[in-house]
C-alpha cells in the first residue's frame, strides 16, 4: 500500500527527513511506478535469468600484491571534524 | 576566442604549425569564457592557474610526431569526475567545496595526453535529470537559444563546447545524459559500450549503467578524444580488458552495404515534425551512400524506461548511501547524536529530486519490492539486451531519433508522456550496455539543433563513427556556430 505512512518508512531506513511536500510526490512516483510495473508482469520471464551488471565480466582479479597507503592524511583532512588521526562524531553510545 | 581555431583537430595543426602556443591558446580560451559564460553558465569551477601550468608543460614538450595526443589541447570535465585539488561537487550541497584527493582515471588519461583542464561543467544535482535545473548551483542555458535548457544531466558540458569556449568536454551518460544534451545543443555525444572507459573516479550514479564520454563539435574530435580516455583500468573492475582502442580507423571508408535497421517502435506519433523530418532525410542520403536501411520490428521499447526507473535508482540509493556527514561532505552544523548526523546531512545536503530517486530506489530494493521491481525489472533487462543483440545479427547499426523534440523552455514543466518517451529513446543503449552516438542533422524552424542517434552493438563505436563522419562531412551543419 503506497501512501504517506509507507513512505515515511522508507525515507526514516535510508535517513532521510522529508518535506510533507516531498512525502507528497514520493507518494505519486511510486504510485505511478507501480503501475509501469505491472505493465512489466505482463511479460514472460519464466527462464529468464536477471541482468545485474553492464557486461559479462567475472572473477576480475589484481594480483594480491600489498601497497602502502601514503595518503591517509589527506583523505582525514576531507573530514568535517578530526583530533589525532581520528574522525571526530558525537557520543554514539547512549545510557 | 575568433582568433583561434575551435575543433580539437585544428587546434592541433595550428598547434603543430607554430601558429600559437598553447599558452596563449590558453588564455585567449580565459579571456573568451569571461565574455561567453555569464550567458551560458555552464562552468562551476575553472581552473586557470593550474592549466596554465599544464600549457606552459605542453609548449615545453613541442608538438613533433611523438607528442602526446592531446598536447595543449583545452578540455573541460563534467562536475561529477574527480579532479585532484579542484573542487568537485557534483552539482550538490552535499559536496560543496569538496577537494578530491586523487584525479578519475579519465583524468589521469587527459593529462598524460598532455591535455589542458579548463574547468568543470554544470550538471544535474548526482548527474540525476535531463534539463541540468535540479542543480544546487545555477541553471545552465542552451547555446543556441538562452531561454531553452542544454539538456542534462551534462547540460554544462554541452553548453560549454557549443558555445565554443573549449573544444570538448566530459560528459557522463547513465540514461542519456551525453546524448540528450548533445542533440539539444548541436553536438556529436557518445555513450561509450560499458566497459571501455574506467568510471574510477566518476560519481557513482546507476554503477551498471554509468559511462564517462566525449563531447565535441565533430565526429572526428569525439573519436580522437574517446581513443585516449578508453581503455582496461586495473581500479574499475567493470573496465573491459583492452588496453588501447582505435576509433578513428574506420574514418573516411565507404558506407556502401553497411546495414542499418530503424526500429519501428521508434518512429513515434509524437516526434516533433522537424525531427521526423530530419531522420528521413539521413535514411535518404544513407541510401543514396549504398547503406541499406530497414525498418525493423522492435518489441521492448517503452518498457525500457520503467527498468531504467527501478533499477538506476536502486543503485543511486546504494551508491549515494556512502553520503552521511562522516568522512567527507556535507555534516549538518545542527546535529547532536549520530542519527541526526546522517539524517540532517543527507536531508539538508541532498536536493528534493536525489531525495525523491533515493526514496524510490529504497522502496524497490526492501521487502517484497526486491523480487517484485529489481529482480523483475532484471530479467526483462536481459530479453531487452537480447532483442538489440537479435537485431544485430542482421544490421550493423541502427538509426533513430535522439529525442522526440528540439530544447524547450528553461522552467517549463515538460509534458511527462514525452518525458517518458525522450527517456525510452536513450536508455536502451544503458540497459544493453552498448554504444550509442548522438550528432547533429539539422535544425528547426526556432533554429534549435536536431540529434540523431546511432546505436551499435558491444564495441562498435568505429562503425558509429563512420556513418555519422560520412553524414557530417557531406553537409554542413557543423560549420553553423549559434549567435552569442
Amino acid at each position: 500500500m503506497i501512501n504517506q505512512a509507507k513512505v515515511k518508512e522508507v525515507a526514516e531506513t535510508i535517513k532521510l527527513d522529508l518535506t510533507d511536500e516531498l512525502v507528497n510526490e514520493c507518494v505519486e512516483d511510486l504510485t505511478k511506478l507501480a503501475q509501469e510495473k505491472a505493465k512489466l508482469d505482463e511479460i514472460d520471464t519464466e527462464n529468464v535469468k536477471p541482468t545485474y551488471y553492464g557486461n559479462d565480466l567475472k572473477n576480475v582479479y589484481r594480483s594480491d600484491k600489498a601497497v602502502k597507503n601514503d595518503n591517509y592524511q589527506e583523505l582525514l583532512e576531507r573530514a568535517p571534524l578530526t583530533r589525532d588521526g581520528y574522525v571526530v562524531v558525537p557520543t554514539i553510545i547512549e545510557d | 576566442m575568433t582568433k583561434y581555431p575551435i575543433t580539437i583537430k585544428e587546434i592541433q595543426a595550428g598547434l603543430k604549425a607554430g601558429e600559437f602556443s598553447a599558452v596563449e591558446l590558453t588564455t585567449a580560451v580565459f579571456e573568451n569564457i569571461e565574455q561567453v559564460d555569464p550567458k551560458i553558465k555552464g562552468f562551476l569551477a575553472l581552473n586557470k592557474e593550474e592549466a596554465l601550468e599544464q600549457a606552459k608543460a605542453s609548449d615545453e614538450r613541442g608538438y613533433g610526431d611523438d607528442a602526446p595526443a592531446l598536447n595543449g589541447v583545452p578540455i573541460a570535465i563534467k562536475d561529477n569526475i574527480l579532479t585532484k585539488d579542484l573542487e568537485t561537487t557534483a552539482a550538490s550541497k552535499m559536496l560543496e567545496g569538496f577537494i578530491p584527493p586523487f584525479d578519475a582515471t579519465v583524468v589521469e588519461k587527459l593529462k598524460d595526453a598532455g591535455a589542458v583542464i579548463i574547468g568543470k561543467t554544470n550538471l544535474d544535482e548526482f548527474a540525476m535529470g535531463g534539463t541540468t535545473e535540479t542543480s544546487y548551483y545555477q541553471n545552465t542555458h542552451n547555446a543556441w537559444d538562452q531561454s531553452c535548457v542544454p539538456g542534462g544531466s551534462s547540460g554544462g558540458s554541452a553548453a560549454v563546447v557549443a558555445s565554443r569556449q573549449v573544444p570538448a568536454a566530459l560528459g557522463s551518460d547513465t540514461g542519456g545524459s551525453i546524448r540528450q544534451p548533445a542533440a539539444f545543443n548541436g553536438l556529436v555525444g557518445l555513450k561509450p559500450t560499458y566497459g571501455a572507459v574506467s568510471r574510477y573516479g566518476a560519481i557513482g550514479f546507476g554503477s551498471s549503467f554509468d559511462q564517462v564520454g566525449p563531447l565535441t563539435l565533430t565526429v572526428e574530435d569525439n573519436a580522437k578524444l574517446l581513443e585516449v580516455i578508453a581503455g582496461v583500468d586495473e581500479k574499475d573492475m567493470t573496465s573491459l580488458p583492452t588496453e588501447k582502442y582505435n576509433y578513428t580507423e574506420k574514418l573516411g571508408q565507404d558506407i556502401k552495404g553497411l546495414k542499418i535497421a530503424v526500429p519501428k517502435a521508434y518512429l513515434l506519433a509524437e516526434l516533433q515534425a522537424e525531427v521526423k523530418a530530419s531522420l528521413d532525410s539521413a535514411i535518404e542520403y544513407f541510401k543514396s551512400q549504398g547503406a541499406i536501411v530497414e525498418e525493423v520490428e522492435l518489441d521492448l521499447f517503452e518498457e525500457g524506461t520503467t527498468l531504467y526507473h527501478i533499477l538506476a535508482s536502486a543503485e543511486a540509493s546504494t551508491n549515494l548511501g556512502r553520503f552521511d556527514g562522516i568522512r567527507y561532505g556535507y555534516r549538518s552544523p545542527d546535529a547532536n547524536s549520530l542519527d541526526e548526523i546522517y539524517v540532517q546531512s543527507r536531508t539538508e545536503g541532498f536536493g528534493p529530486e536525489v531525495q525523491k530517486r533515493i526514496v524510490r530506489g529504497t522502496y524497490i530494493l526492501s521487502g517484497d519490492g526486491y523480487h517484485e521491481y529489481f529482480e523483475k525489472a532484471a530479467k526483462v533487462r536481459t530479453l531487452l539486451a537480447q532483442e538489440y543483440k537479435e537485431i544485430f545479427e542482421d544490421y550493423d547499426m541502427i538509426l533513430g531519433p535522439t529525442t522526440v523534440e528540439t530544447a524547450y523552455k528553461l522552467g517549463e514543466k515538460y509534458d511527462e508522456k514525452l518525458a517518458d518517451l525522450n527517456d525510452a529513446l536513450v536508455v536502451s543503449a544503458n540497459l544493453a550496455g552498448i554504444p550509442a552516438l548522438s550528432f547533429l542533422a539539422g535544425f528547426d524552424g526556432e533554429d534549435l539543433p536536431i540529434g540523431l542517434q546511432l546505436i551499435g552493438p558491444a564495441n562498435s563505436e568505429a562503425s558509429l563513427y563512420q556513418v555519422a563522419d560520412n553524414f557530417e562531412k557531406a553537409h554542413d551543419y557543423v560549420n553553423k556556430a549559434p549567435n552569442l
